[in-house]
């Protein structure tokens, strides 16, 4: 068990702790806690009643250890790294928390907020749903609050779940003389939420589960007044307006501001925008009212906003714009790993990046403004992994992670750094942030993938211009192909990801030679119909080796070029593909184009693919005199068409 | 006066006469000022709508378009804002007029403005304008049209003293974004679907 969770969360966290810890009951605690972490991240069930005992060793040792560069007082309601509210919290706190049978918590807060430097300032002041979900857990067994909120806590701190184990904690400090503190620890850094729970355990299991619904619903309250006026709406369509958005949100009160983020090179809705309220009050009741409203047939997400992220949204939108202009044709990836951004942190941009190319973020992305998640740079199409965090949602009930909780976690200085814009808006978005999403006691958050499900847009999706614009020579109509297609647009941008790009480096064989020769379509037709040209092309001369052959000869440098991009995508691209399975979907696809038209070597097939390329063709002729190699029937037409385009 | 028809009368730049007038300043000293400004103005008067004349002379055959420049890089097209309610016609006139006429009492000079023949939306307070409206976007800040103006054979231009005015060949502008932003770099392709008569004195 040990092993696990030394694994799992902070080294720190868990091998000091275990270390220091091991003389006493409080290990085993400690363990199970940890343990439970662990378990947090895979299940939704947190049997956390053994959690508190170890808490308040775990937490004093992180207060130690790592000290928490705000001091927050356990509300969760913090705002970033700021402490700005960890006072008045407490004292609300104090008063809410009484609810609870038999807490007294009060005297403790004071103590609890102690602890809460502990904490990352990942946590935001996402109160709204905790204090539902807890208010609802009252009335329910001390066993399943202390799941539910086991849960929340479990996650990395940087979650809203932080938020409502800071309650818990409080109310778990009442229960337990003198010892406020390990609750509070929870919050900080994912994985010692639980802890807290020990701390009560040990002194009344029983109210302990009880006090933590109804501290996290306290607390979480006070925390709304925190001033926090933004929120970040993501996982929109791009065509859903700024008035449709208006509408709703006028709803909830005064709004000062509506700012989308688009992409800078083509002004395109990124999905996602960043409002601003006149009042708080009015800022909580639209992320609690109208988190998942369904806007044009897309259920939204809605997350508070924090200083951190805001900076950062607004940074990575300018890197992008500058960034992405001039990295766009090189692709997206290797921008939004935060080339332009100087973030500091290297792991969560890593991951953004990686986790865009895998999205096929294929957008034009570059532009600096990753923010949402597209990994900063990935181009228009960021991935939309989105889907994870509606199920944080679902899974949360009272987690409003949202916002804040994102990053902060223990990873003082990784949130520092969010990799770029997108980093940001993934994490705040995801309220429902899925704990295994987090990672292991990533404190950042870590983004297994494009936290934002509005980010990134499927492959397949709305962006196929996106990657036209890039990539000027591809025919977008080619995108509706299939892979195929996508493969050869890609080729001048790293959007596009890794099984794609798979296709390209098809070296050897059938499909091999291609690829290639499509390549060199596509490099050599220009603007149009370059894939399409090619593909037909490729299916059309699949037996004609010979002719392919000697065009490739021809074609030496720009097949180099092609090659070298390709290369270049390969290394780019997860190199466990197989390219065979590559190929064969590769072969798929041409083979389902192929059946809009008549057999390759038919005349009529032949007849059908010149007339509607005639232009094509005819340059092909040109390039390709060995084409008389082919079949007769070919050949004349391909003469008559010679002559027809030319008149 | 809208004359429409595709077919350009462009004369050398010899046949114009050019002087010089006091300088006009531009109203923004930053970027970061324009935009303010512009936003100032947009809660005043709702969206705003410029408008900007192409003038047009021939040089070696080449049509050429005549860019005020300012300092000594960045080049813009005669032209400005419009009055809340002013008629881009005479709005244009106006600015032409305010830009490029001689300050002197007397008849100004007669603008023929032609159609017009791009259009470009500004979504944000940003510098960022594209040639369409982006879907998203239901309040655009700004709209900015570019008309083709029709020079008669004879014309006198009084070019404020900061400013510079160039006659730019239409092979400059092409594909060169870099140096002349997406509007103007743009130009040639907007009047491809024109024929420029030549006329040499």
């Amino acid at each position: 068990m040990g092993d696990e969770q030394l694994d799992y969360g902070d080294e720190e966290y868990g091998g000091s702790q275990k270390a220091q810890y091991h003389g006493g009951g409080a290990i085993s605690a400690l363990a199970e806690d940890e343990m439970i972490n662990v378990d947090d991240e895979y299940d939704d069930l947190y049997n956390d009643v053994n959690v508190g005992e170890g808490f308040m060793q775990m937490q004093q040792q992180q207060q130690s250890e790592a000290p928490m560069p705000h001091v927050g007082v356990g509300n969760g309601g913090f705002q970033a790294p700021r402490s700005n509210v960890p006072d008045p919290r407490a004292e609300t706190m104090a008063i809410q928390g009484v609810n609870i049978p038999g807490v007294v918590t009060e005297g403790k807060y004071a103590s609890s907020s102690i602890r809460f430097p502990d904490q990352k300032s990942g946590l935001t002041s996402d109160v709204g749903p905790p204090p539902t979900t807890t208010a609802s857990q009252k009335g329910r067994a001390p066993e399943m609050v202390h799941g539910s909120q086991a849960g929340n806590l479990g996650y990395q701190g940087s979650l809203a779940m932080s938020q409502k184990i800071g309650v818990d904690s409080r109310n778990m400090s009442g229960k337990v003389a003198g010892e406020p503190g390990p609750l509070l620890n929870s919050f900080a850094g994912g994985s010692s939420v639980i802890p807290q729970m020990p701390t009560n355990h040990v002194t009344s299991s029983g109210n302990v589960n009880i006090i933590r619904p109804v501290v996290t619903e306290n607390q979480i309250r006070p925390v709304v007044e925190n001033g926090n006026t933004m929120l970040f709406i993501g996982d929109l369509h791009w065509w859903t307006t700024d008035a449709e958005l208006e509408s709703v949100l006028s709803q909830y009160g005064k709004v000062n501001e509506i700012k989308f983020f688009d992409e800078r090179a083509s002004g395109k809705s990124k999905g996602y925008c960043q409002v601003e309220f006149a009042d708080p009050a009015a800022a909580a009741a639209c992320k609690e009212g109208m988190n998942g409203h369904v806007f044009n047939g897309r259920a939204c997400v809605v997350a508070l906003a924090t200083p951190q992220t805001i900076k950062h949204m607004g940074s990575s939108y300018m890197n992008k714009t500058q960034v992405q202009a001039q990295t766009q044709p090189q692709g997206r990836r290797p921008t939004n790993d935060g080339a332009g951004r100087g973030n500091g942190t290297n792991y969560p941009s890593g991951d953004a990046g990686k986790n865009f190319g895998r999205g096929g973020w294929g957008g034009r992305g570059g532009q600096g403004m990753p923010i949402k998640g597209p990994g900063g740079v990935p181009g228009r199409g960021r991935g939309a992994v989105g889907a994870k965090s509606m199920i944080g949602n679902a899974l949360g009930g009272g987690n409003s992670v949202s916002g804040g909780a994102f990053v902060q976690g223990f990873a003082g200085p990784a949130f520092g750094g969010p990799p770029t814009g997108l980093m940001h808006p993934q994490a705040m978005m995801g309220p429902g942030f899925d704990p295994t999403y987090i990672g292991r006691g990533a404190g950042y958050g870590g983004f297994s993938g494009p936290a934002f499900p509005g980010m990134i847009p499927p492959f397949p999706a709305v962006n196929p211009m996106g990657l036209a614009g890039v990539a000027p020579h591809v025919n977008p109509a080619f995108f509706g192909r299939g892979m195929a297609v996508n493969g050869m647009g890609m080729m001048g941008t790293a959007g596009m990801d890794g099984p794609h790009t798979g296709m390209w480096t098809n070296t050897g064989g059938w499909g091999g030679e291609e690829h290639s020769r499509r390549t060199r379509e596509s490099s050599y037709g220009g603007e149009d119909n370059a894939s399409e040209y090619g593909y037909g092309e490729a299916s059309h001369d699949k037996g004609v080796r010979s002719s392919a052959a000697s065009r490739e000869k021809e074609r030496g440098t720009e097949r180099d070029w092609s090659g070298s991009s390709e290369r270049r995508h390969r290394d780019e691209r997860e190199h466990d593909r197989d390219r065979y399975d590559r190929n064969n979907r590769h072969r798929e696809d041409k083979d389902s184009y192929r059946e809009y038209r008549p057999k390759e070597r038919d005349p009529g097939y032949v007849d059908d693919w010149d007339r509607e390329q005639p232009s094509r063709s005819r340059s092909r002729s040109r390039a390709n005199p060995e084409e008389h190699h082919r079949s007769r029937s070919r050949d004349a037409d391909y003469g008559k068409r010679r002559h027809l385009p030319s008149d | 006066m809208v004359t429409s028809s595709s077919v350009v009368n462009t004369y050398p730049l010899s046949s114009y006469t050019f002087g010089t007038k006091e300088p006009k300043m531009e109203k923004d000293t930053s970027v970061a000022d324009r935009l303010a400004r512009m936003k100032v103005n947009y809660m005043k008067e709702g969206m705003r709508t410029s408008v900007e004349g192409i003038l047009l002379v021939q040089e070696h055959n080449h049509p050429h378009i005549l860019l005020l420049q300012i300092g000594n890089t960045f080049c813009k097209l005669p032209g400005g804002r419009l009055k809340p309610g002013e008629n881009e016609i005479e709005g244009l006139k106006r600015k032409l007029s305010s830009k490029l006429a001689a300050n002197l009492p007397g008849p100004q000079p007669d603008w023929q403005i032609g159609e017009c023949v791009a259009t470009w939306w500004r979504p944000n307070f940003e510098t960022m304008t594209y040639p369409y409206c982006p879907p998203h976007i239901t309040k655009p800040k700004e709209c900015k049209k570019l008309f083709i103006v029709h020079l008669s054979e004879r014309e006198f231009f009084a070019v404020p003293k900061n400013l510079k005015l160039l006659a730019v060949p239409l092979f400059e502008l092409y594909d060169n974004v870099q140096r002349y932003g997406p509007v103007i770099s743009t130009i040639p392709q907007q009047l491809s679907r024109f024929q420029f008569n030549m006329i040499h004195p």
